[in-house]
């Protein structure tokens, strides 16, 4: 048998070509969204040439990214045109979008070519994806201060400015200092008995008959004595320190990656961490943001809202003095209990808007 | 619906009015479990089976004849024991002492639709005598295939609460049937309502005196499959099913995701509920209304996620959440 008779050894089949390989298809890339405006842009290039069907969904698309750049949605790609439209319908009032959802879904997924009447119906609905493009950051995040620093340290190396580092240097300080006192006041090693000199007529002692020419002493007993006791001192100090940092619970286990974290031991995990660098700026911020963006909508507001307009508008909205709104949404954060009347009222907010 | 409607060779359109009309039927004796009755049916358009998950007491096994006498097909229950051999269900041949020959003799599994009641409580060997029937709808005897009526569909029940004396099905077999539907304890209106008609001379046994009478039959669902075969769906949408079938491999808390037989599953029973619906194309809308229950059984969960807590409908929530939807 030669080797061409052998499956294990055969070439691979040459992929289709030609007919065949536009009969078998080419598999779609994973969908992803640009900015409203390339696909606003798209869709009136489409619908100048006639192609209504590229027009209405890029048309739609353009929506979607709008009302996503808005903060009117989350922005999440795994949302169908008909979650998108009941979604916009309930927060924005977006009525006339569940109809345009119908139609996407007959042109895009049941291949029916759209009409000119549907695209310029859409085109007319939408009044979102003018929006601008999301920032960065939230602007309640951008537009927070930053006091400069008076004066600044020379260039020094990472690990001098580290205070971990300076703190371990004072640790070993403190200990050697410790070391040190406790040899010095447990008492010093007392001075050996003055050795008695042999009369010089004496003849020295015979040697022991059994004595085989090796003596008794080891080398530890001719240490000396602060030595021993400072080893033994060490010695504690180092099982106690590798009983400290070497000991764990249970054997090492393995944990495949990405981690799934619970939403709420995430949240109590960054809670834990704020409060530790005592950023209260960053935590009031992060509040304000997550609140602006969900009243922006019952307030008709955009992503770029100036603060004053912002604050005006809530003012008007909860009959409020303006000098009373401020604050909470852009006012400074000195202490943790400022920034609990912060979080409160910014409840109070969410709530009186709601209703 | 009269005798001679269902006995005529049906259209699509007879065919999709028929079964709309089996809901309503069927809640004539189920009050409820309008999901479980939609997912019977998509089942039945797909050539599926169905493993229905619930307490006991909720009336599962009604569910079934309600729905096998507003059919019009043969129905039969075995009730899976751990002594129940797979000659008791398959058939198995007898010696006649007349004709001085062994006959076969047909087992339960030779119906329309075999209610296998708790499933779970019969040995693997017994549970593994169905897997023939349910992926080639035949039985072998003595190396001889016998084909069963069409349509075959299983329809198993396993309780969640009970572990003692159970068997769990292998993977093998969970990957057969194309759907896992959880039973639920009814609403607190739907209990009343339950309880009303028990009080007004309901009797679960005799459901032609509540009404029942047959509104579709095999010939409405022959015609039903051949329209189901006709749903378009676009690259994009089974790309979108591939996505999610892939999604579930690579999740972390999933040590084996859900088979290309899950994915091929997950086409069927979306192209059914979009022809269920009126429509000649598949959404990706549908897709999702059909993915949890027909994926989250083809998942083996890692052993330290379950300790976690974390469950394959919790897998699944999140993939629908986070694969992507070509929009």
């Amino acid at each position: 048998m030669n080797d061409g008779d052998n499956p294990e050894f055969a070439a691979p089949e040459p992929r289709p070509q030609g007919r065949d390989a536009a009969e078998s298809g080419s598999v779609p890339p994973v969908p992803r969204l640009g900015p409203a405006g390339s696909h606003r842009s798209s869709a009136e290039q489409a619908a100048l040439q006639r192609d209504f069907t590229t027009a209405l969904r890029e048309r739609f698309r353009a929506v979607v990214r709008g009302l996503e750049q808005a903060g009117v949605l989350e922005v999440r790609r795994s949302r169908t045109a008909h979650e998108t439209a009941d979604t916009a319908e309930a927060t924005a009032q977006a009525t006339e979008l569940p109809g345009a959802a119908r139609s996407f879904d007959e042109v895009v997924y049941g291949g029916r070519p759209a009409t000119e009447a549907e695209y310029h119906l859409l085109e007319q609905a939408d009044r979102y994806s003018l929006a601008p493009p999301p920032p960065d950051e939230p602007v309640e995040m951008v537009a927070r201060e930053r006091h400069p620093m008076r004066w600044q340290l020379p260039p020094l190396p990472q690990l001098l400015r580290s205070p971990k580092f300076w703190a371990a240097v004072l640790g070993a300080l403190l200990v050697a200092l410790v070391i040190y006192l406790l040899l010095h006041l447990s008492g010093a090693p007392k001075a050996p008995p003055p050795p008695q000199t042999p009369s010089p007529g004496e003849p020295p002692p015979p040697p022991s008959p059994d004595f085989n020419g090796a003596g008794n002493d080891s080398i530890f007993g001719r240490l000396p004595s602060w030595l021993a006791y400072g080893g033994v001192q060490w010695l504690i100090c180092a099982a106690l320190v590798v009983w400290w940092r070497a000991r764990r619970r249970g054997a090492l286990v393995g944990e495949p990656r990405p981690v799934q974290v619970a939403a709420n031991e995430l949240l109590a995990g960054q809670a834990a961490l704020y409060r530790r660098a005592k950023d209260r700026d960053h935590t009031a911020a992060k509040l304000r943001a997550a609140t602006l963006r969900r009243i922006r909508p019952a307030l008709s507001l955009t992503a770029d809202a100036p603060p004053d307009r912002v604050i005006a508008t809530l003012a008007a909205r909860l009959h409020s003095p303006a000098d009373r709104v401020g604050p909470v949404l852009y006012g400074p954060v000195p202490d943790d209990a400022t920034l609990e009347m912060i979080a409160a009222q910014l409840d109070l907010i969410e709530s009186e808007i709601a209703t | 619906m009269t005798r001679a409607d269902i006995d005529h060779t049906p259209t699509a359109e007879d065919a999709h009015r028929a079964l709309g009309a089996l809901r309503a039927e069927v809640g004539k004796a189920v009050v409820g479990n309008d999901q479980a009755v939609m997912f019977l049916v998509l089942a039945l358009l797909c050539r599926g089976h169905v493993l229905l998950e619930g307490v006991p007491g909720v009336a599962k096994t009604l569910l079934v004849r309600a729905l096998a006498m507003a059919l019009e097909l043969e129905h039969s229950r075995v009730q899976f024991t751990p002594d129940l051999m797979p000659g008791d269900v398959t058939g198995s041949q007898i010696y006649d002492p007349h004709s001085a020959e062994f006959t076969f003799r047909r087992g339960p599994v030779f119906t329309n639709l075999l209610l296998a009641d708790e499933i779970n409580r019969t040995p693997p060997k017994t549970q593994s005598a169905l897997l023939e029937s349910m992926e080639e709808r035949q039985v072998s005897v003595d190396g001889k295939p016998r084909p069963l009526p069409d349509p075959f569909v299983v329809i198993a029940t396993q309780n969640p609460i009970e572990q003692e004396g159970t068997y769990p099905l292998p993977e093998a077999q969970l990957d057969r049937f194309l759907f896992k539907v959880d039973i639920r304890l009814p609403e607190r209106d739907d209990e009343f309502r339950i309880l009303q008609r028990h009080a007004a001379g309901f009797d679960p046994r005799d459901l032609a005196a509540a009404g029942l009478h047959p509104v579709a039959g095999a010939a409405h669902i022959a015609a039903g499959r051949a329209a189901v075969a006709q749903v378009a769906i676009s690259p994009e949408v089974l790309a979108y099913i591939v996505d999610l079938c892939r999604g579930t491999r690579s999740s972390p808390a999933v040590q084996h995701g859900a088979s290309t037989r899950g994915a091929t599953a997950l086409l069927a029973a979306a192209r059914a509920f979009a022809w269920l619906n009126g429509r000649a194309y598949v959404t990706p809308d549908d897709v999702k209304v059909v993915a949890v229950p027909v994926l989250r059984h083809r998942l083996q969960l890692r052993p330290e996620a379950e300790l976690d807590g974390v469950t394959a409908e919790g897998v699944m929530s999140a993939l629908l959440m986070s694969v992507p939807v070509p929009v």
